[in-house]
């Protein structure tokens, strides 16, 4: 909604900048921090015409804003991913940058993968207990996606409970089969412990490289900044040094019109006063 | 290239980068956690789920090691008493085989023989937690009871469950009734119900105070192994013991505040962002405009 808004907003610019002859700083100005707060949110490509107006599109040239036309974009959310649709053609693969295009690279890839390696543990651990448990101790899950919301005890009355292959009330031969499995490759050759231990390590280094990432994307944009800031930044002490230098010019020019003007009185006053 | 550009967004990335520091030393602080999310520490929490989940194997065993003790002792506690009882039995018993005893005495005696047959039957049906110790698997029945003719047997399972106690190790959970008394025709009843009816019968008292000996031996010696149990539990108890200070420790040293780096971290902080603000301030008033009078004239 920001991005369509942002887009709204460059159009109307672009109108406006169109009226004004394309000389009106202050519309270019409106019209970059637009870009800027736009290219934050996705992939974009930028030309901006002799005329003033700025055209957007995607990577890839798919129109954005065309003269004072915004195309806008929607979001549909279909259970495995998430789309992002331009006038209905999908853009998904074109936009991996900005807060969307993570946003999207979450929906539609980091999360599902941590979803399915949940879903994995629960199912293997479901099917490893029931077959040393000799029966369903868990409720039988038969296919692996969605397991890990399913996953359910079956046995819910204690007495119920087998513990032992002859049935006697002390026999806890099935008792320490289940309990053997804490140690036993269960899921992907590795305990289930491990496997879990592997996830949570997983799930730590994409955000902590994620946040990595970000860190030195700042540092890049400081650098950046200052670098401009450097070649077409304001300086006040040169803006100032060339005030004075003007206002001291004025002050001649004035003087000399003054000058001029008081001899040509003078010379004027000459011919009155015979 | 201007000299006297604008610094302003140096400045404030530095602003921003000294708060964000103290922010993470304060949560660190106040938690006692270094790490409470993965991305803190992806090794550390990995290692930590490891941690956690030993910990609490360590603590399951405790628990069941700790129940499996006071069981034995219950057992053990009341073998004593049978002991006991069957002592005082082999001392009746060769009282009896005395010639010397007249009809009436060999009465009384058998009588008492009687009482203490009771007793032990008693002791043998022992429960421990609403469970019988003495009968093996199925501890939901009496391992001992007499049968149609009068005869007591074990009627117990014939073995007894095995149990993890942790550390590697597996333990019987007891011994079952028919090796502690012995086997059904010539258990330590059967010995008793002997020497009683040898003497209200006048049959041979010595050859059967002599098997309700043999029975008291078998006894002892098969009681033995809660003696031993006990001492092999207290051993695994006190290495779970060590094994769960140590994973404490472990725990600690992955997810615990380091409290003197923290505090270093955020006063250190703090100086920057004193400093910052304080050349922001300066810096962004100097210009050459401060310095010039306004035109005269």
């Amino acid at each position: 909604n920001q991005a369509n808004t942002l887009l709204k907003t460059i159009a109307q610019l672009n109108l406006a900048a169109a009226q004004s002859g394309g000389e009106d700083p202050s519309i270019t100005d409106r019209q970059d921090s637009a870009v800027a707060k736009l290219s934050g949110l996705l992939d974009i490509s930028v030309i901006r015409g002799s005329n003033g107006m700025v055209q957007v599109t995607t990577q890839s040239g798919n129109p954005l804003v065309v003269d004072n036309q915004a195309s806008s974009l929607q979001f549909q959310a279909n259970g495995g991913g998430a789309q992002l649709l331009l006038k209905g053609t999908d853009v998904t693969s074109q936009i991996y940058n900005g807060a969307i295009g993570g946003a999207l690279e979450a929906r539609n890839v980091a999360l599902p993968a941590l979803q399915a390696r949940l879903d994995l543990l629960a199912n293997s651990l479901t099917s490893a207990v029931n077959t040393a448990y000799g029966g369903n101790f868990f409720v039988s899950l038969s296919q692996v996606p969605g397991s890990a919301t399913a996953i359910a005890v079956a046995v819910t009355d204690p007495a119920q409970l087998q513990t032992g292959l002859s049935g006697a009330p002390g026999d806890n031969s099935i008792v320490n089969a289940v309990s053997a499995l804490q140690s036993q490759p269960v899921v992907n050759g590795v305990s289930a412990t491990e496997y879990q231990a592997q996830t949570v390590f997983a799930l730590g280094n994409d955000v902590a490289n994620a946040q990595a990432n970000s860190d030195a994307s700042k540092a890049v944009i400081t650098q950046m900044n200052s670098q401009r800031a450097a070649i077409s930044g304001v300086s006040l002490d040169q803006e100032a040094a060339n005030l004075m230098q003007f206002q001291r010019s004025y002050q001649a020019a004035a003087r000399i019109i003054s000058t001029v003007d008081s001899m040509m009185q003078t010379a004027i006053g000459m011919g009155s006063n015979h | 290239m201007q000299a006297n550009f604008s610094t302003t967004n140096s400045l404030l990335q530095a602003l921003q980068d000294a708060q964000a520091v103290q922010a993470r030393s304060l949560a660190e602080i106040s938690s006692g956690r270094r790490v409470s999310k993965p991305s803190d520490d992806p090794s550390a929490s990995a290692a930590l789920v490891r941690n956690a989940s030993m910990q609490a194997q360590d603590d399951s065993y405790t628990a069941g090691d700790a129940s499996l003790r006071s069981r034995f002792a219950s057992a053990d506690s009341a073998l004593s008493s049978v002991v006991r009882q069957m002592t005082q039995a082999v001392s009746l018993a060769v009282e009896g085989a005395n010639g010397t005893l007249s009809a009436s005495d060999k009465v009384a005696l058998a009588q008492q023989l009687s009482g203490i047959r009771d007793q032990v039957l008693s002791l043998g049906n022992t429960q421990f937690e609403g469970k019988f110790l003495f009968s093996g698997v199925n501890d939901n029945t009496a391992p001992f009871a007499a049968n149609g003719g009068g005869t007591i047997q074990y009627q117990g399972a014939p073995a007894v469950a095995t149990v993890n106690t942790g550390q590697g190790a597996t333990i019987a959970s007891g011994v079952t009734g028919d090796k502690l008394f012995g086997a059904n025709g010539s258990s330590a009843f059967d010995a008793l119900s002997g020497v009683i009816s040898a003497l209200d019968g006048n049959g041979d008292v010595a050859a059967a105070a002599a098997a309700v000996s043999t029975s008291l031996s078998n006894l002892s010696a098969q009681r033995v192994f809660f003696g031993t149990a006990m001492n092999a539990l207290d051993g695994v108890t006190s290495s779970i013991t060590t094994e769960k200070q140590g994973l404490s420790q472990q725990e600690d040293q992955l997810a615990g505040a380091d409290i003197t780096q923290a505090v270093t971290d955020l006063t250190q902080a703090q100086v920057a962002q004193g400093a910052v603000s304080a050349a922001f301030s300066k810096i962004s008033q100097m210009s050459l405009l401060n310095y010039l009078n306004p035109p005269t004239g």
